[in-house]
């Protein structure tokens, strides 16, 4: 799990799965798919992700194909770092 | 890697081992087993389990052999085959050439602003024709699928296409043309991102595995559908309690299984095809919250919503709280939805849905919507990695809440599917607080509480995306195909000694597709004409409208009927000299104003004149002049009894739409009959008769006509003329029906007398009504009591197939060979009775 993962996992952990397990977290864990992340929850995330990372998503890239797993949420971070756009 | 990237790179399928052949054929074999119990059962559309459903089982088994990059064409073929089947290759191909020219348009090599705009002339032309401003070149029930196809994945396509710019074009065909959607007209609104993500995107066998699960499911809510719609549904006037209140909210609320059961076998379907799509409908009833609903029923729409409306609107308001932005992007989700409701009413029926209900419920669900939303915004929500059940508080919670959530949308559900406003308030007014209003109330809400205690207990909410595996208690065959397989077994004729005789009766009678009594009453009110009036989506009136026209039957003409005047005898009678096209039978009044040929006023010499009275399908609704069946009789009875009698025969027509026996009662008895001195007065009546008397009273009420002083008399002390909805009306005179019908018949009887006529009654039924019913007897035994010889043709239509013999698949008056049928047997009836052809000698 690299560094991008790290936070967002513990930012996921803190925010929407106070009580849960981290180990059970991993870096294929569909969120979207498995209701973790719901539109509220989606939008905090992105928030997030634009404060942390100073990047900026768009309404169209706010989709499972850039957020169901934190490994897809990673590369959504590095795709924007990098000056390109997300999925979809 | 995903399985499309796969189908690009030419990868071929991967290769099965002779295991994996075995849990192939185990798979087919329990798609076989659907298609068994969907056939038996006879749930949904002949099309489903006739068509489509052997389709994919033997298409499924080829597909699964072809190589990765063909499995979309394939798929892409079988759907076009099986639109073809179920249309007809006219219809099957303009549906087909409708649907590529609108994605060719996505396609054209302009820039996107005015791709957009093409698109949107094309539906802008396409909604012309579905209003029937356009002529279109297809038949009607085209409409609705091609709606269903396009209606909202075109908007989804575009969406994609404009932000993705790249689309995989082997998948573009087969998400249009799903082969389930050439016989389902309510369909998933799917995300074309999802369809293409999910493809194959795990092993092929498990995916099908999770599809025969959707089936069973599916299928399971499809026959508790009936069953609640048989035996829970009633009809607003039958509410005259509180626990008359209970089972209409629950009965309305539970219809909606019906939805949830066609989505499951649709996502079914598909998945057998590799398109493992989510799962929608997950324990909807068991919702604790309103966003928990919102994010259980009907996913498929809410990520549609998300996508092209939740998102766009909350990243606009960027910049403004977020509490503006999710109280704001909310409410434009609730004010879409409930705007393309009506959208979708208009492509599926042809006309606009707006009505007070529907605004009042979509406008409650927004607010509690955005309420649910802030307290989550506020006090987070419960969310969990893994099954686990909740401990302390909680455990005892969250049934509570649920129960109170059940509640209150059941509440919300009578209240949009009520007929207006007014009736929904009555319902409520006939609250009472008896020991069996408590013992109901709490009975249900106990119910829905400790179901969600065992649901939580056992995880079964929790989202399958999330299960590890699927314990071997929830295979499917365990907990579909046995309980459905045994509920078909109580229903078999050979086990009817072997199984109690209410289950068994339950189980025949749920494999046939008819209308409950409520419906029936609205489709012979005609409430199917104006379909604001059909419950939303749910129940088996909807449905036939939708099918209003078969594809082998020519359209109905209508001009309607021209209108009445008074008879000048305070009835109504039509205006004289009409010629109309009146459901697509030509009909022509004569100078008196009765739907017949011409007469004189007094019978010439040597005539037999016989009066026949009766409701709209005596007049002879959607068949020519000369083919009602009383044109017919006097045609053979001139031909053969004639030279027997040497009599002249004149039937005089005096049949008019809805006609009920307080009406022929008070015709009868007012001399507009006498003036025609005719010596027989033949009242024709069905089982309808209660039903009759209440639409013609509050026609009367709400067009502020005088009420026929029968009513006062067998009523006093009733005050029918303040009733404010018909529904009110129907609840007053429920208990007073049978009098009236009484009083009706001694009425007409006595006047028949007292102007010299043989008062005869017939009971004829319409073709769909069954050749016997219970309360026959009793309305025979009241005719014959009250002076009327009687004739019962109850089973006139027996043996004949009901599509042979009504003027449409979704108005069943007699066709002329109906009406055919009918004088026949009438002929017969009447000249084995002395006295109805002749004087007696």
């Amino acid at each position: 799990m690299d560094d991008i993962q790290a936070t967002v996992k513990a930012y996921i952990l803190g925010e929407f799965l106070p009580d849960a397990d981290g180990d059970e977290l991993t870096a294929s864990t569909p969120l979207i798919a498995g209701g973790i992340l719901d539109s509220l929850a989606t939008v905090r995330l992105v928030t997030f992700l634009e404060a942390q990372y100073g990047i900026e998503v768009q309404a169209h890239e706010v989709n499972a194909d850039n957020l169901d797993t934190l490994d897809l949420i990673a590369g959504l971070v590095r795709r924007k770092q990098a000056g390109g756009t997300g999925r979809g | 890697m995903q399985a499309h990237d796969a189908m690009t790179a030419g990868a071929p399928a991967p290769r099965v081992s002779a295991g994996e052949v075995a849990r192939l054929l185990f798979i087919a074999l329990q798609v076989g087993l659907c298609l068994f119990l969907a056939r038996e059962f006879k749930l949904e559309h002949p099309g489903f389990w006739g068509i489509v459903l052997p389709l994919c089982l033997g298409g499924f088994l080829v597909h699964h052999w072809l190589p990765r990059r063909v499995q979309p064409w394939f798929f892409t073929a079988l759907s076009l085959f099986g639109i073809e089947r179920v249309f007809g290759l006219a219809d099957g191909a303009w549906l087909v050439g409708a649907g590529l020219v609108l994605i060719a348009l996505c396609h054209v090599p302009v820039a996107f602003r005015w791709r957009l705009l093409l698109v949107l002339a094309a539906a802008g032309l396409l909604m012309a024709m579905r209003a029937e401003w356009l002529a279109s070149p297809w038949s009607r029930p085209v409409w609705p699928i091609l709606g269903s196809m396009f209606m909202f994945r075109l908007a989804v396509y575009l969406y994609d296409l404009k932000h993705s710019g790249t689309t995989s074009p082997a998948l573009v065909l087969p998400y249009f043309f799903m082969l389930p959607n050439a016989v389902f007209v309510l369909f998933p609104v799917i995300d074309f991102q999802t369809f293409r993500r999910t493809w194959f995107d795990r092993p092929a066998l498990d995916i099908y595995a999770e599809g025969v699960r959707w089936i069973f499911r599916g299928l399971t809510h499809l026959v508790l559908y009936r069953l609640i719609y048989r035996y829970v549904a009633i009809s607003p006037a039958d509410v005259t309690s509180t626990a008359g209140i209970v089972q209409y909210l629950v009965g309305n609320y539970g219809l909606y299984l019906r939805v949830s059961g066609q989505f499951h076998v649709i996502v079914g379907l598909l998945h057998l095809f590799g398109f493992r799509l989510p799962e929608s409908h997950r324990f909807f009833y068991l919702a604790s919250s309103f966003s928990d609903l919102w994010r259980r029923i009907n996913i498929y729409w809410k990520d549609f919503m998300q996508k092209l409306v939740y998102l766009p609107v909350f990243f606009a308001l960027k910049r403004r709280s977020e509490t503006t932005k999710l109280v704001v992007a909310t409410l434009a989700v609730i004010g879409v939805t409930w705007f393309t409701h009506s959208y979708q009413w208009f492509w599926l029926l042809g006309t606009w849905l707006f009505s007070w209900t529907d605004a009042a419920f979509w406008g409650l669900m927004g607010v509690f919507l955005v309420a649910s939303t802030l307290f989550e915004q506020r006090r987070g929500r419960v969310r969990q990695l893994t099954s686990k059940s909740p401990k302390g508080g909680a455990s005892w919670r969250l049934p509570l809440q649920t129960a109170g959530m059940f509640a209150l949308m059941a509440l919300l559900w009578g209240l949009w599917t009520s007929p207006t406003f007014t009736d929904f308030v009555l319902i409520l007014r006939t609250a009472t607080l008896r020991a069996e209003d408590v013992v109901v109330v709490l009975g249900v809400l106990g119910a829905v509480a400790l179901a969600a205690f065992v649901s939580q207990r056992l995880s079964l909410g929790a989202p399958t995306a999330l299960a590890a595996r699927v314990r071997w208690q929830q295979h499917p065959l365990l907990v579909g195909a046995l309980p459905l397989g045994l509920f078909w077994l109580a229903g078999e004729p050979a086990l009817e000694r072997s199984v109690p005789e209410r289950l068994h009766a339950m189980a025949r009678k749920v494999r046939t597709e008819e209308l409950n009594t409520y419906e029936a009453e609205q489709l012979q009110r005609g409430y199917y004409e104006e379909i604001v009036g059909v419950s939303r989506f749910n129940g088996e009136l909807w449905e036939v409208y939708t099918r209003a026209d078969r594809k082998d039957q020519p359209e109905l003409e209508h001009e309607g009927l021209g209108g009445f005047q008074d008879d000048g005898y305070g009835n109504r009678c039509f205006l004289p000299f009409v010629n109309t096209m009146f459901k697509g039978g030509r009909l022509q009044t004569n100078r008196w104003g009765l739907r017949d040929r011409d007469y004189e006023l007094v019978p010439p010499e040597s005539t037999w004149r016989i009066a026949v009275m009766g409701p709209s399908y005596v007049m002879g609704s959607g068949v020519n002049n000369g083919e009602p069946f009383e044109q017919v009789l006097e045609d053979r009875l001139n031909a053969e009894w004639f030279p027997r009698a040497g009599l002249r025969y004149e039937l005089l027509n005096f049949g008019l739409p809805q006609a009920s026996p307080v009406e022929v009662a008070a015709i009868v008895g007012s001399g507009r009959v006498a003036e025609f001195q005719p010596d027989v007065v033949l009242v024709v009546g069905n089982r309808s008769a209660p039903l009759a008397i209440t639409n013609d009273t509050w026609r009367r009420i709400k067009f502020r006509q005088p009420l026929p002083a029968l009513l006062g008399e067998v009523l006093p002390g009733v005050d029918i003329g303040q009733a404010e909805t018909e529904t009110e009306l129907e609840r007053l005179l429920n208990p007073h029906t049978n009098a009236l019908l009484r009083r009706s018949l001694q009425v007409t009887a006595e006047a028949a007398r007292a102007l010299g006529a043989l008062p005869v009654y017939a009971l004829v039924p319409m073709p769909d009504e069954p050749p016997d019913y219970r309360g026959k007897a009793a309305l025979l035994a009241m005719a014959g009591e009250a002076g009327f010889t009687v004739i019962d043709m109850q089973d006139v239509f027996a043996g004949h197939d009901l599509a042979d013999l009504s003027i449409s698949n979704a108005d069943f008056h007699p066709n002329a060979s109906g009406h055919r049928i009918l004088a026949s047997r009438l002929y017969a009836e009447l000249a084995a009775l002395p006295g109805t052809l002749e004087p007696t000698r």
